[in-house]
């Protein structure tokens, strides 16, 4: 054996859409990983991490042009020939992938899924497996495995199914173990359980583990090798430590830089409120059947809040904790069970047509910036539109560009289209639109989520400029208190669509008191 | 042009079988819409006296060519043709018959087999198959056309509706659509031409009555989809009314399904038109239909020539119809020419 267990050399990839033309995703990587190590792939979207990591067990698409050297364990794998690579899927190499709803069979047994490579690699029979996948769960800590073992996906939480995939990309004990993002789809509290359980198996089982992120704090935690990737390059590669502390690429320091900084501007106790939530719930499922109790399940149960001038409000909770949910309830896009006060006006009492003047006093913006704006209408278009339901004296055209500079963009892109833009150009976008109507209450919907540091720290900065200037007042919806911390005024910690906690933003993060706030701040690390 | 319609037109013209299919289609389709220019019983042009005439476009009495009667003049009586070409010279069409034209000077007992002046033979009633096949065909696809667009129409409005509203609304609207799908169409039909002489637009009345359902349930599961994005959220808080949101925002995303189906949609109402026609039940006797030529290759097997005539034009336009149907189904897949 020749000590490295991974070696991957100039490795270069070309994309070859049928009818497109060829995109390069990767020119001339190169590393090493050693048994018992793990090397983390970092860089934005679109930088060719996951491509590369794909590289290896060839699961890119047909067409595909890879070139340059992989050996694993010695063995070359660029022209091995399919079946070779077969037998290496699953069996050698094991994957985990980001979202493990989709990447679990919704239809298949949970046990079923762990024990499919046994089945297929080493051709155990059926009680054989069974055993096998019973140890293999109580490893990864699923409990009550016995029971588990015939469950479906959908039946396990979010936490339980990531640690399924674990399972079944452990079960032939594998020596290279390929994690694509696997803690970006959970909450802050799972994630640091999934890192340590990664750490744990690595350590017991030596596994080489390639690992691929966009984000420093898992970074932080995982890598023993660092490699720094964009837009299909290798920026800088050397133990993660050395990296971290004395980055050489300028690129390597702007990444690092970015972490979310600076504290919100004080606020005055006079200022007016704008925003007031009284009492509010919704409740999902409900059906009344002939009169029956409703049933169902309370998303938002009994919130109240209220929101000034010119302050920001973080509302921080994990997925599912009616964040959310909130923010709708806010915007009366849903309805459900409270008032809503937007400038002393009773949103709920109003009718249709003063329901429609009251919105433009009240704007949102959503996380998925590809999801938030139209992919067939124009930039301009979509920033204009709030104009067409609310024409005033201003001149369209100047009123556009203006919400364009105003969020730092070109006015001149007015005429392009959303996908010619990178995602952080198209949360300033988003922001656009709901900021050219002069809104003074602004609903952030996890805006930076989306968004890599870098780009988070500049939308924060705008966020912040924006407020200062114009006095707007945020609801700030967040699962990242790094960036919570760096724009709000006042906290409000939601859990199972209750408030759990609310006060001054400091007070709340230097001294929680309730247990569910100490755990987010334990596993935020911030 | 926006990129993604030229992605779209990069990939439709990509399928080489669909493109040219279009082409085909087309050129079938304008040759069935000029079918009174090509297969016609009067000359297209008559110079006459020092005068110019369009009898196909114009109706001219005999009295002005010379002849005795103040009715129109029929220009395949040789006394009329006598006359005329006593004092100028007309210019007749590709094919100098009608679909109803009844060829009297053939010298055997009709249906004739192809060949001399009857390209494909005529059918039992002395009448020319090319031109029967042509106005046929001109029938099938305009009501084919006429069905498939007003029922898309229709189909999308309910669609949307029911998948933007949903609910109460959409709960009442699926199961009456339930209801009325399982209404027997051919029963009505049948009922129907006992009570009235079905024409073209009673045909087209009664089935459009059935045949938009086939999109509602394609039109209501993307305008689901596509209402819980967040641009269709941010739109409503920006105040938008919700016929510009469903028109703005929705139903173009709707289109695309829509327009896939259409070419299916268009060949399943050709199908329908030409076997009602086959049973009876369809256009009245006489009018040119490619079902009733069906119906005679069957009553007539010693003439195969009606028959294969038929089957090989419906069959053609059929397959057509699918490739274009494939490639535009190919142009709209968002999975293929990506990145």
């Amino acid at each position: 054996m020749t000590g490295a267990l991974l070696e991957v050399h100039n490795l270069t990839i070309t994309f070859n859409p049928p009818g497109g033309v060829p995109v390069p995703a990767m020119r001339g990587l190169s590393f090493t990983l050693q048994r018992g190590e793990t090397l983390v792939l970092v860089g934005e979207s679109g930088s060719g991490k996951s491509a590369s990591a794909l590289a290896v067990p060839r699961l890119l698409p047909k067409g595909t042009r890879i070139s340059g050297s992989i050996r694993f364990l010695g063995q070359e794998l660029t022209g091995a020939p399919e079946p070779e690579m077969r037998a290496l899927r699953g069996n050698r190499i094991g994957m985990i992938f980001q979202e493990p709803m989709t990447a679990l069979n919704p239809l298949h047994r949970v046990g079923d899924q762990i024990g499919e490579t046994l089945r297929v690699h080493r051709g155990l029979n059926t009680a054989d497996v069974r055993a096998r996948v019973l140890a293999l769960m109580a490893e990864v800590g699923i409990d009550r495995a016995a029971e588990r073992l015939s469950a479906f996906p959908h039946q396990l939480s979010g936490g339980q199914r990531q640690r399924v995939m674990i399972a079944a990309a452990l079960a032939c004990d594998p020596d290279l173990l390929i994690a694509d993002e696997p803690t970006t789809a959970l909450d802050v509290t799972l994630q640091a359980q999934t890192l340590a359980l990664l750490k744990r198996l690595q350590a017991e089982r030596g596994l080489g583990i390639l690992f691929i992120t966009h984000d420093f704090g898992v970074v932080r935690r995982m890598a023993d090798t660092l490699a720094v990737l964009r837009r299909g390059e290798c920026v800088e590669i050397g133990p993660a430590a050395h990296v971290l502390t004395q980055p050489q690429a300028d690129y390597t320091r702007t990444l690092l830089a970015a972490e979310p900084s600076g504290r919100p501007t004080p606020v005055s106790n006079a200022a007016p409120v704008v925003l007031e939530g009284q009492n509010l719930s919704i409740r999902f499922g409900a059906r009344r059947w002939w009169g029956g109790a409703a049933t169902g399940h309370l998303a938002v149960d009994d919130m109240s809040l209220s929101l000034r001038a010119g302050e920001t409000l973080g509302v921080v909770g994990e997925s599912g904790s009616g964040k959310s949910t909130l923010g709708l309830r806010l915007l009366r896009l849903l309805r459900g069970g409270g008032r809503v006060h937007l400038l002393g006006q009773d949103l709920d009492a109003l009718p249709r047509s003063a329901l429609r003047a009251a919105r433009r006093q009240m704007q949102v913006v959503f996380q998925d910036p590809f999801g938030s704006l139209s992919p067939r209408l124009s930039v301009g278009e979509i920033i204009g539109e709030g104009l067409t339901v609310h024409p005033d004296d201003r001149d369209p055209a100047a009123a556009i560009a203006e919400a364009l500079a105003d969020v730092g963009l070109d006015p001149a892109m007015a005429d392009r289209y959303p996908h010619e833009f990178s995602g952080g150009q198209r949360q300033r976008i988003a922001l656009a639109r709901a900021l050219i109507l002069r809104p003074q209450v602004l609903i952030l919907d996890e805006p930076t989520s989306a968004l890599d540091r870098s780009l988070q720290g500049q939308l924060i900065d705008l966020l912040r400029d924006l407020q200062a200037t114009r006095g707007l007042a945020y609801l700030f919806i967040s699962h990242d208190l790094a960036v919570v911390r760096a724009l709000s005024h006042r906290l409000i910690v939601l859990k199972d669509g209750k408030i759990v906690e609310t006060g001054a933003t400091e007070a709340v993060l230097t001294c929680p008191q309730h247990p569910y706030t100490q755990a987010l701040l334990a596993a935020a690390d911030l | 042009m926006r990129p993604i319609t030229r992605r779209r037109l990069t990939a439709f013209k990509a399928n080489r079988r669909g493109f040219w299919s279009l082409w085909i289609f087309l050129a079938v389709f304008l040759l069935a819409l000029g079918a009174d220019i090509i297969a016609n019983d009067k000359p297209l042009l008559v110079r006459y006296d020092g005068g110019w005439y369009a009898p196909v476009f114009k109706t001219y009495p005999e009295t002005l060519f010379g002849g005795d009667f103040p009715t129109e003049a029929d220009y395949r009586a040789p006394e009329v043709q006598e006359l005329i070409q006593a004092k100028g010279w007309m210019v007749w069409p590709l094919i100098p018959y009608r679909y109803d034209t009844v060829i009297k000077d053939l010298n055997r007992p009709a249906p004739v087999p192809p060949g001399g002046r009857v390209w494909l033979g005529t059918d039992d009633q002395a009448r020319d198959v090319v031109a029967r096949l042509l106005y046929g065909l001109r029938v099938s696809l305009l009501f084919g056309l006429i069905l498939a667009t007003v029922s898309a129409g229709i189909g999308i409005a309910a669609g949307a509706v029911q998948g933007y509203y949903g609910g109460l609304t959409d709960l009442l609207f699926q199961r009456f659509i339930e209801v009325w799908s399982g209404l027997p169409v051919l029963y009505l039909l049948i009922l129907l031409s006992s009570l009235v002489q079905p024409g073209f637009w009673w045909l087209l009345g009664t089935m459009m009555l059935f045949s938009w359902i086939a999109l509602v349930g394609v039109v209501r599961a993307e305008v689901l989809r596509t209402r819980n994005f967040d641009y269709v959220r941010a739109a409503r808080a920006l105040g938008v009314g919700d016929g510009a949101i469903l028109r703005r925002h929705v139903l173009p995303n709707a289109m695309v399904a829509t327009v896939t189906f259409l070419p299916f949609l268009l060949n399943s109402a050709i199908g329908v038109l030409t076997s009602l026609d086959f049973l009876g039940f369809g256009l009245p006797p006489g009018s040119p239909s490619l079902g009733e030529m069906l119906a005679q290759g069957k009553n007539n097997l010693h003439a195969p020539w009606l028959g294969i005539t038929a089957f090989v034009t419906l069959a053609v336009v059929m397959i057509l119809l699918v490739f274009i149907g494939e490639a535009v189904r190919d142009a709209f897949d968002p999975r293929r020419g990506l990145r």
